[in-house]
C-alpha cells in the first residue's frame, strides 16, 4: 500500500475514523492492527519478521534492566547480533558473498558458499532494526526503562506512518508519547493535513515528474548528450529530496492527524555551507542515530587517539551510512567520499574560520553553498547510478560535455508543459519552504494564507500531478 | 469540529472546483485538436458530414486506406475510423455513433480485418483518449467496458483531469490556444506513414520459423470477436448498408501472422448470413514488394496509395454507380 495511493487514503480515513470513535484505552490497539495489516498488505510473511525482531528487542530490554550494569553487556550485544543478523541476511548477504567470490576467484581458490535465492528485501527493515538497537542500547545506558506493555513497544516499532521509510523514532521521543493519551484535536488534524498535501504535492507533482525525465538517463546515459545528463544529475538533488521530504512530509502529517509528534527529518538541507552542515539538514533521524549510537561510541573508545579518533569514527559512520542505504559498492563509495570531505572540513576548521574572516561574509557564505551543492549532486551520482559501471558511463558522458549542444529536443515526451510544470513547482516549494519552514509552522500566523495555500497546493496537486504512483526512493534501503 | 468542516469543505470544493474548470479547458482543447486520434473522434461525434464509404478497423485501417485515393478512383466521399490498435468493438461503436448522429447512413462500409481485431483478451488501445467525449453514451458504454476511470470520471468529473498525462494536457492547451494549427499528416483519419523504415532484420518475415508462425496462428480467442461480427452484420443489414470484410495485404503470405484459411473459414458464414462480402487481399501482388511496406503488415505512404487505388478499382470498376 503505497503512500501516494487511493488505497492508502481509504485505509487511513478508515483507521482514523476508528481510531477516534474507539474508547482512550482501546486507541493503541487500533493503531496497532492498523500497522500490522499495512505491513502486511506488502508481503504477509515480513509480518512475522517484523513479529520476532520486535519480541526479541522486548523481552531483551526487560532482561537487560533486571541484571547489573557490568553483566547486561553480552545480552546487549546478543540481542544486537540477532537483529543485526537478519538484516545482513536479508539486505547484505548476496552482496558479500559476491564480493567474496570474485576475491577468491583472484587467489585462484574454490569458494563453496552460493547464493540465496534472490528474495525481496523486506521494506523498511533497516528503519525499524535500527529503531530496536536504539531502544535496547538506551535501556543498555539506563537512559530509558523498559517499556513493559508489549502492544505499546510493538506499536512504537510497527507505527505505520514512519514504518517503511522512517523518520527513525528514538524511544525516547515516540515510545513516550504512545504512553500518553490522544484527545481529539480539530488544530492538529487540520495542520497533520495540510503536511500531508505538502508531501503529495512534492512526491507527485515534483519528484514522480522528474522520475520520467531522470530514469532513462541513467539507463542508458549513451543515448543522451553530456549536457543533458549533467543537468538530470543536477534534477536528481530535486527529485530526491522531494521524494523522501514528501514522504517524510506524509508521514508527519498522518502521526499528527493521530495525535503524535515524529521528529523531523529535513531543515533546507541545500543551503548548508558544508557537508557537515549538510547531514545536520538532510535525514536528520539517521544523522541523530549514528551520532548517538555509532559515531559518540567510536570517539570514547578511542579518545586517546586524538585528531585520528575523529576521521576513524567519522569513516567508520559514513561508510556505516552507506552501506544503510544498500549492499552496493556505490553506496559504499558515496560514504566515503562524505568522509573524505567532513574529515577534511574536521581537520581545516582553524584554516577556513581564517579565510571566512579575510573574505566578505556574504561572498564567503554562497560560495560554501555552491561548492557544498555541487558536491552533494556529485555524490548523489553514486548514490543513483545501479552500479560503479553505470557512474563511468554516467562521468564519461559529462566528459564529453558540450555547450553548443541543443538539449531541448532530449526532453523528448517529457515536452514544454513537463519542463514548465518542474520549473514552476519547484520555484514554488523552495518559495514555501524558504518563507514558511519545511514545517509550514509560518503558515499558522494566518487563517487566510492557510486556506489559500490549502486550496491552491490541493488544486495543483490535482492539475499538475503525475499520478502513476511510484514507489518512494527509500523504500528500497 | 466546525473548524475542521470548515477547512475540509472549503480546500475541497474550491480545489475540486478549479480542477474541474481544468478538466472543462483541456477537453475543449483536444475536441478542438487537429492532431493525433482527436479529429476523427471530432468527425465522429460533431460534425455532421455525409460520407458514402466508410473505413473501420485498426492500424490497417487508418495506416493502409488513404480515403483521398479513394474519393478520386470511385467518385465518392469516404472517411477513414480507423484507430491504432482497435477491436472489433471499437468498429461496432463507430458504427453505431455514426448511425445515431443527424447524418444520412452511408452507402458501404468496409471493416478491415485480422485476427489481432478480433481478439477480445487484448485491452483497449490509450483509452485516455476517449475522454473529452465522457459525456456520449454510445462512447461511454464502449470505453467503460474496458476502462473503469471512465466510470470515475462520469460520476466524480473534477477528477477527469488527474487522468490526463502532460502529453495530452499538451495537446488540450494547444488545441485551445491554437485551435486551427495541424501539425499531423492526417487527412479523412488516414495517417501515411514513412517510407525506406523497413526496421530491424527480425521483423523481416523472412527469418521467422514455422514453429512460431504456429503459435501466432491461434484463433481461440477471436469467438467474442465472431458474435460481435455477427452483431455488426445485423445491424448493417437492418439498415441496408452493405458490409465488405477486407483481408489486408500481408508482406509474404507465408509469413503472415495468422492463418489466413482458418481465419476466414470463421468468419465467412456469418458473412454469408447477412450477404456481407469477404474480400481477401492477403495475396496480391503488392504483398511480394518490400519497397511498399512500413513493416511486415502496414504499408507505407506510397504502398498505401497504390493499395487504396486497387481496392477502389476492384470494387467500383464503374464509379457512375456511386452517387
Amino acid at each position: 500500500m503505497l503512500f501516494n495511493s487511493l488505497g492508502f487514503l481509504l485505509f487511513f480515513g478508515i483507521v482514523s475514523f476508528v481510531y477516534f470513535l474507539a474508547p482512550t484505552i482501546y486507541r493503541n490497539f487500533v493503531l496497532l492492527l492498523a500497522s500490522y495489516f499495512f505491513y502486511i498488505s506488502w508481503e504477509p510473511v515480513y509480518g512475522l519478521l517484523i513479529l520476532f525482531s520486535t519480541a526479541i528487542s522486548y523481552y531483551t530490554a526487560i532482561l537487560i534492566s533486571k541484571q547489573p550494569f557490568n553483566t547486561r553487556r553480552k545480552t546487549m550485544i546478543a540481542c544486537l547480533t540477532i537483529n543485526l543478523a537478519i538484516l545482513f541476511f536479508f539486505k547484505y548477504f548476496n552482496f558479500f558473498n559476491w564480493n567474496l567470490r570474485l576475491l577468491f576467484g583472484y587467489i585462484d581458490l574454490n569458494y563453496p558458499i552460493p547464493d540465496l535465492m534472490k528474495i525481496a528485501l523486506p521494506v523498511g527493515i533497516s528503519f525499524y532494526t535500527f529503531e530496536t538497537i536504539s531502544y535496547v542500547m538506551d535501556v543498555y545506558y539506563d537512559r530509558r526503562a523498559p517499556e513493559l506493555n508489549f502492544s505499546t513497544y510493538a506499536l512504537y516499532i510497527s507505527f505505520f506512518p514512519k514504518l517503511l521509510a522512517g523518520p527513525i523514532e528514538k524511544s525516547t521521543g515516540l515510545l513516550i508519547q504512545l504512553n500518553t493519551p490522544v484527545s481529539f484535536n480539530q488544530e492538529r488534524i487540520i495542520d497533520g493535513l495540510r503536511r500531508m498535501l505538502w508531501g503529495f504535492f512534492k512526491k507527485i507533482v515534483i519528484a514522480d515528474r522528474l522520475a520520467l525525465l531522470i530514469d532513462p538517463v541513467y539507463l542508458h546515459p549513451e543515448n543522451y548528450s553530456g549536457s543533458f545528463v549533467l543537468l538530470t544529475c543536477y534534477l536528481f538533488a530535486f527529485q530526491i529530496y522531494c521524494d523522501f521530504s514528501g514522504y517524510t512530509d506524509i508521514a508527519i502529517g498522518t502521526s499528527k492527524i493521530l495525535g503524535y509528534d515524529v521528529v523531523e527529518n529535513f531543515e533546507h538541507p541545500y543551503i548548508s555551507k558544508n557537508v557537515g552542515e549538510f547531514w545536520r539538514r538532510w535525514h536528520l533521524s539517521l544523522s541523530n542515530w549514528l551520532r548517538d549510537y555509532l559515531f559518540t561510541p567510536l570517539i570514547f573508545k578511542r579518545k586517546n587517539w586524538g585528531n585520528y579518533a575523529l576521521i576513524y569514527a567519522t569513516f567508520v559512520t559514513f561508510i556505516i551510512c552507506g552501506l544503510w542505504h544498500g549492499a552496493k559498492w556505490t553506496f559504499i563509495i558515496f560514504g566515503v567520499l562524505q568522509g573524505i570531505v567532513i574529515s577534511f572540513e574536521l581537520l581545516t576548521k582553524r584554516l577556513r574560520k581564517k579565510l571566512a574572516s579575510l573574505l566578505p561574509l556574504r561572498f564567503y557564505n554562497i560560495s560554501s553553498m555552491l561548492l557544498t551543492f555541487h558536491f552533494i549532486v556529485f555524490c548523489f551520482i553514486f548514490f543513483r547510478a545501479d552500479s560503479i559501471g553505470n557512474v563511468e558511463q554516467i562521468l564519461n558522458r559529462i566528459g564529453n560535455l558540450s555547450i553548443h549542444n541543443n538539449i531541448l529536443p532530449e526532453f523528448g515526451t517529457f515536452g514544454a508543459l513537463g519542463i514548465a510544470i518542474v520549473l514552476f513547482s519547484i520555484l514554488f516549494m523552495l518559495f514555501i519552504e524558504h518563507t514558511y519552514t519545511p514545517m509550514l509552522t509560518g503558515l499558522n500566523k494566518s487563517k487566510k494564507l492557510s486556506y489559500m495555500f490549502s486550496i491552491f497546493t490541493f488544486a495543483s496537486l490535482l492539475i499538475l500531478g503525475y499520478f502513476h504512483p511510484q514507489l518512494f526512493i527509500y523504500f528500497n534501503f | 469540529m466546525s473548524k475542521l468542516i470548515k477547512f475540509l469543505a472549503l480546500t475541497l470544493g474550491s480545489a475540486f472546483m478549479l480542477s474541474y474548470i481544468a478538466f472543462l479547458l483541456i477537453n475543449h482543447g483536444l475536441r478542438n485538436q487537429k492532431n493525433d486520434t482527436f479529429p476523427v473522434i471530432h468527425e465522429l461525434v460533431t460534425s455532421e458530414d455525409y460520407h458514402d464509404v466508410l473505413f473501420i478497423g485498426s492500424s490497417l485501417a487508418k495506416n493502409n486506406i488513404d480515403p483521398r485515393v479513394f474519393d478520386s478512383v470511385a467518385h465518392c466521399n469516404s472517411y477513414n475510423f480507423g484507430y491504432p490498435g482497435a477491436k472489433i468493438d471499437h468498429g461496432e461503436m463507430i458504427i453505431t455513433r455514426y448511425l445515431a448522429s443527424k447524418r444520412r447512413a452511408p452507402e458501404k462500409i468496409f471493416f478491415i480485418l485480422e485476427p489481432y481485431v478480433m481478439d477480445s483478451t487484448v485491452e483497449i488501445n490509450f483509452p485516455v483518449q476517449y475522454y473529452p467525449y465522457y459525456k456520449d453514451n454510445i462512447i461511454y458504454n464502449y470505453v467503460s467496458k474496458y476502462d473503469n476511470d471512465i466510470r470515475l470520471i462520469r460520476y466524480f468529473p473534477f477528477l477527469g483531469i488527474t487522468k490526463y498525462n502532460d502529453y495530452l494536457k499538451n495537446l488540450g492547451i494547444s488545441g485551445l490556444l491554437f485551435p486551427n494549427r495541424v501539425t499531423s499528416q492526417l487527412i479523412k483519419g488516414f495517417e501515411p506513414l514513412d517510407e525506406n523504415t523497413w526496421k530491424s532484420k527480425e521483423e523481416v518475415p523472412e527469418n521467422r520459423t514455422t514453429e512460431k508462425l504456429e503459435e501466432k496462428a491461434s484463433l481461440k480467442s477471436i469467438n467474442y470477436g465472431v458474435r460481435q461480427l455477427t452483431e455488426i452484420c445485423k445491424l448493417l443489414k437492418s439498415k441496408d448498408i452493405q458490409l465488405y470484410v477486407v483481408l489486408p495485404p500481408t508482406y509474404h503470405l507465408d509469413a503472415a501472422s495468422y492463418n489466413v484459411n482458418a481465419f476466414s473459414g470463421q468468419i465467412i458464414p456469418v458473412l454469408n448470413s447477412f450477404d456481407a462480402i469477404l474480400i481477401d487481399h492477403t495475396n496480391l501482388d503488392i504483398c511480394r514488394k518490400k519497397e511498399f511496406f512500413f513493416d511486415a503488415h502496414h504499408l507505407n505512404k506510397q504502398g498505401a496509395a497504390i493499395y487504396t487505388g486497387i481496392l477502389a478499382a476492384l470494387m467500383f470498376p464503374d464509379p457512375i454507380r456511386m452517387k
